[in-house]
């Protein structure tokens, strides 16, 4: 059951927390993506000049971008639940009438637009640097934004659920998601690896969101794109069921 | 017709081996004030807790304006205002946010009025506009009673609100809970002061080891101790008259008994003595 205002105060609440320390939010993701393009543009670039008939600077925007812009989508509902464990202000959300979807969905738009931003801003800088700013299949591209930004936003409401700490949380974006995202051939093309390391990059579901993502914006992929976005869509409405039962079942939350 | 607002029957409710709530069984009617005594640990807050839906209960049956919390939670909760025993607040929002945002999360649409005038009655007009951290414990204490109730409830249920509260701030509270009270609200308040009971309350329930050890009206409670006569003889010895069975005292037995009696007085029964002869006799 979804009723409107609730929806729009839980999603204006999980928003308005980023929005306030914008200069946080927004600055370290520009700045980081600022160092990537001085250094890898820049002092890489002379050495690997093209992948995929791309120039390099060009072909490692979509995995900067997402690298960037999924941390920011997970660590918005799990610092938000978390702090609202530290501080017992959980029952703001108990307390009030709201259903499983409504929370699933508030905390997957706060995470999802917070993620959609820093990309946004990051494909902008990148722009500056390359002369590339619009995608080649805008469809594809923003599907996959979504379905990308939206499954880290679920999977930090998940582990934010589950976390008593904020150690656990920082700990999963650490060990889990960065190596996912480094390893998920970002910064080069499969053929670059052994025929082992290709076949367990097959397995990384981050290899699917980045390379979706480039095909949407360079038109240059490994796989097929619609498989991308079908393992992206699938990952998504996954997490989207594993939130709504958490809620449902008020898992981890009650006392 | 008076209407149950709450009713628990048999509750209850264990964390592994300790149980905490053993058999609750009150009722409390629409539009009354109810007090609910107990010593720590008794398991109020874990009552308030099954009421909420914030914990679910083992056993037992619990009524919300007529429907169970955990069947009917999205009803139970419009009905319920609840202010919270521990001292929480969320440090990003100022108190102006912090209700608008409640009302929002209740699906209602925005009051501004009604909001002000709940800042204003709870003194926090001046902050309405500081981040929370900045507010002094009393003034996050108001705040969580305006918080809850921003969604106009219909049940007021405070836990130990004047915990650690000064003087000043416990008589404003309690003018307006009076207040409150007389516009129709049922008000449940548990504390261990005794004098708020006596104060405040038509019917106080008392709680010891997660059982219900008596409820009544505050009135008869009282009626169970003995009012006493205490004068100074003619000796000059201090002597205690205990009311008699239909209560009052016999004055003319008295004054011809003690002939030069002075310094006559009449101590009250106090709602402490009869609170710790029952928590005492389990
Ligand atoms: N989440 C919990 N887990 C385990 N024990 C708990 C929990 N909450 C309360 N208790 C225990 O239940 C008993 C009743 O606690 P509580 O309801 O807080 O009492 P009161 O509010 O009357 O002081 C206490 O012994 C307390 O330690
Ligand atoms: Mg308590």
């Amino acid at each position: 059951m979804i009723h409107p205002i609730r929806l729009w105060t839980l999603t204006y609440k999980e928003t308005s927390r980023f929005l306030k320390v914008w200069t946080q939010t927004v600055g370290s993701p520009v700045v980081i993506a600022v160092m990537y393009f001085a250094v890898f543009g820049g002092a890489l670039g002379s050495r690997i000049t093209e992948l995929k008939g791309v120039p390099y600077s060009i072909f490692i925007i979509p995995g900067l971008v997402l690298l960037q812009s999924t941390t920011n989508a997970y660590m918005n509902p799990s610092s938000s639940l978390i702090i609202a464990k530290y501080s017992g202000t959980m029952s703001d959300i108990l307390l009030p009438p709201l259903s499983a979807l409504e929370k699933t969905l508030g905390y997957l738009l706060g995470g999802l637009l917070r993620g959609l931003m820093v990309s946004i801003l990051i494909f902008a800088v990148a722009g500056v640097f390359t002369g590339k700013y619009m995608p080649e299949h805008w469809l594809i591209f923003l599907a996959m934004l979504i379905f990308s930004n939206g499954a880290f936003a679920m999977l930090g409401t998940l582990i934010g659920i589950w976390a008593k700490n904020f150690d656990q949380i920082s700990g999963f974006s650490t060990f889990v998601l960065t190596p996912m995202g480094f390893l998920g051939a970002i910064f080069y093309s499969l053929d670059m690896l052994p025929p082992l390391a290709q076949t367990l990059s097959l397995f990384n579901p981050f290899f699917y969101f980045a390379d979706g993502l480039r095909y949407g914006f360079l038109g240059v992929q490994e796989v097929d794109p619609l498989f991308s976005v079908g393992m992206a869509g699938l990952i998504f409405v996954v997490l989207f069921g594993l939130n709504w039962l958490a809620f449902f079942k008020n898992w981890r939350l009650g006392i | 017709m008076t209407q149950n607002a709450l009713v628990f029957n048999k509750v209850e409710k264990s964390f592994g081996e300790l149980k905490a709530l053993k058999n609750i069984s009150f009722t409390v009617e629409a539009g009354t004030f109810v007090a609910l005594l107990g010593p720590n640990g008794a398991g109020k807050t874990t009552l308030i807790n099954c009421l909420n839906g914030l914990t679910k209960r083992d056993g037992g049956e619990i009524l919300v304006m007529g429907e169970d919390p955990e069947v009917n939670p999205l009803h139970t909760k419009m009905a319920l205002g609840i202010v919270e025993q521990e001292l929480v607040f969320d440090p990003f929002f100022t108190p102006l946010e912090m209700l608008r945002m409640r009302r929002g999360l209740f699906g209602l649409k925005p009051d501004e009025e009604y909001v002000n005038w709940l800042l204003d009655k709870l003194s926090l007009t001046d902050k309405k506009n500081v981040r929370a951290r900045q507010l002094s414990g009393g003034m996050k204490r108001r705040l969580m009673i305006a918080k809850a109730l921003a969604h106009k409830p219909t049940i007021l249920i405070l836990d130990e609100p004047t915990a650690g509260v000064d003087v000043e701030l416990r008589n404003s509270l309690y003018e307006f809970l009076g207040e409150l009270k007389k516009e129709g609200m049922t008000i449940v308040l548990t504390t261990h002061y005794i004098e708020e009971a006596q104060l405040l309350a038509d019917k106080v329930a008392i709680q010891d080891a997660g059982e219900t050890l008596i409820f009544e009206s505050t009135k008869t409670l009282l009626g169970r101790k003995k009012k006493i006569l205490e004068l100074t003889n003619e000796d000059g010895e201090v002597v205690t008259l205990e009311e008699g069975e239909k209560g009052g005292f016999n004055l003319e037995k008295i004054s011809a008994d003690y002939p030069r009696a002075h310094n006559l007085r009449v101590i009250e029964p106090k709602l402490e003595d009869i609170f710790l002869e029952f928590t005492k006799k389990k």
